[in-house]
């Protein structure tokens, strides 16, 4: 097995301000109920979708979004790209 | 001595697992409790003894057997998990004075599964996760809002793990690491930076 590397405290600080800021991203989330949208730091979702391609849209159209990242089923990312 | 927010992970440590290990962390941090998990690399103990430790000092223990089935032909099954869930279970039968506050989940891939491998934890609280993210954040979820109060509800957990997810790769690649390896770094640093990035997301939230 290889060898885990430790990381620094900078990395650590990375985490903490991602955590923090409002980046304007916007989430098009998989989820049981439906395609879920929520803007970076919201608690709960502003739109359900039964489509993937309606989420998109509905993420498109919220006015603050500056980027759209649509995740997989496991949360990690399919795309990342700036609002059209 | 048993620390109450403390919750020992007893689960697979390998790539297949990965996409459910952060989820399970990242649920258990979120609720303000603190995760217990062996590093896998540390052999200047003997490995079973640090679990001993880590199992003694936590109130709460997740043991999920999800894998004790061969992943492809070449692989066998693993019994590491059934193991350390059997110590564990043991240290509450057998003194418990000591442990007798001590509460276990059971994950497992499929509901009824256990039945064919282990029938003989039936009665104990048993959830199925189906290999799926989303649904294994809901099983621990569900079963700490049973336990205590001021657990949010599991979708926002999940929402806000998939915003997580979206740093986590951002930055581990920012930094050289790979994102989707397990071995990339260490499950103390997983913790730490997510606990460094759920606390200021909270915050952020709370402002």
């Amino acid at each position: 097995m290889a060898k885990a590397k430790p990381t620094s405290g900078k990395m650590t600080d990375s985490f903490r301000q991602a955590g923090s800021t409002n980046s304007g991203r916007v989430h098009v989330v998989p989820s049981k109920d439906g395609w879920a949208v929520k803007k970076e730091g919201a608690v709960r979702a502003s739109v359900v979708s039964q489509t993937k391609a309606g989420a998109v849209k509905a993420a498109n159209n919220i006015k603050s979004a500056a980027r759209i990242v649509v995740h997989k089923k496991d949360g990690t990312i399919q795309s990342n790209s700036k609002k059209k | 001595m048993i620390g109450k927010n403390n919750v020992f992970i007893n689960c697979p440590f390998d790539n297949l697992y990965f996409p459910l290990l952060k989820p399970l962390l990242f649920t258990v941090i979120y609720i303000d409790l603190i995760p217990q998990i062996s590093e896998t690399r540390d052999s200047g103990q003997a490995r079973i003894n640090h679990i001993i430790d880590l199992m003694s000092v936590s109130k709460y223990s997740i043991h999920d057997l999800s894998r004790v089935e061969r992943i492809s032909r070449k692989d066998y099954p693993r019994f590491n998990m059934p193991f350390e869930c059997g110590i564990d279970f043991g240290l509450k039968v057998l003194n418990h004075h000591e442990f007798g506050e001590k509460k276990f989940l059971i994950l497992e891939r499929d509901p009824y599964r256990y039945k064919s491998i282990i029938s003989d934890i039936a009665g104990n609280d048993i959830k199925a996760h189906k290999d799926d993210p989303e649904e294994i954040i809901k099983s621990v979820r569900d079963w700490f809002k049973v336990l205590q109060h001021n657990v949010p509800w599991y979708k926002t957990i999940w929402l806000a793990y998939a915003e997580f997810e979206t740093d986590f790769e951002q930055i581990l690649l920012a930094n050289g690491y790979d994102p989707k390896s397990i071995n990339s770094i260490t499950f103390s640093d997983i913790i730490e930076n997510m606990t460094a990035w759920i606390d200021a997301y909270k915050q952020k939230q709370n402002n």
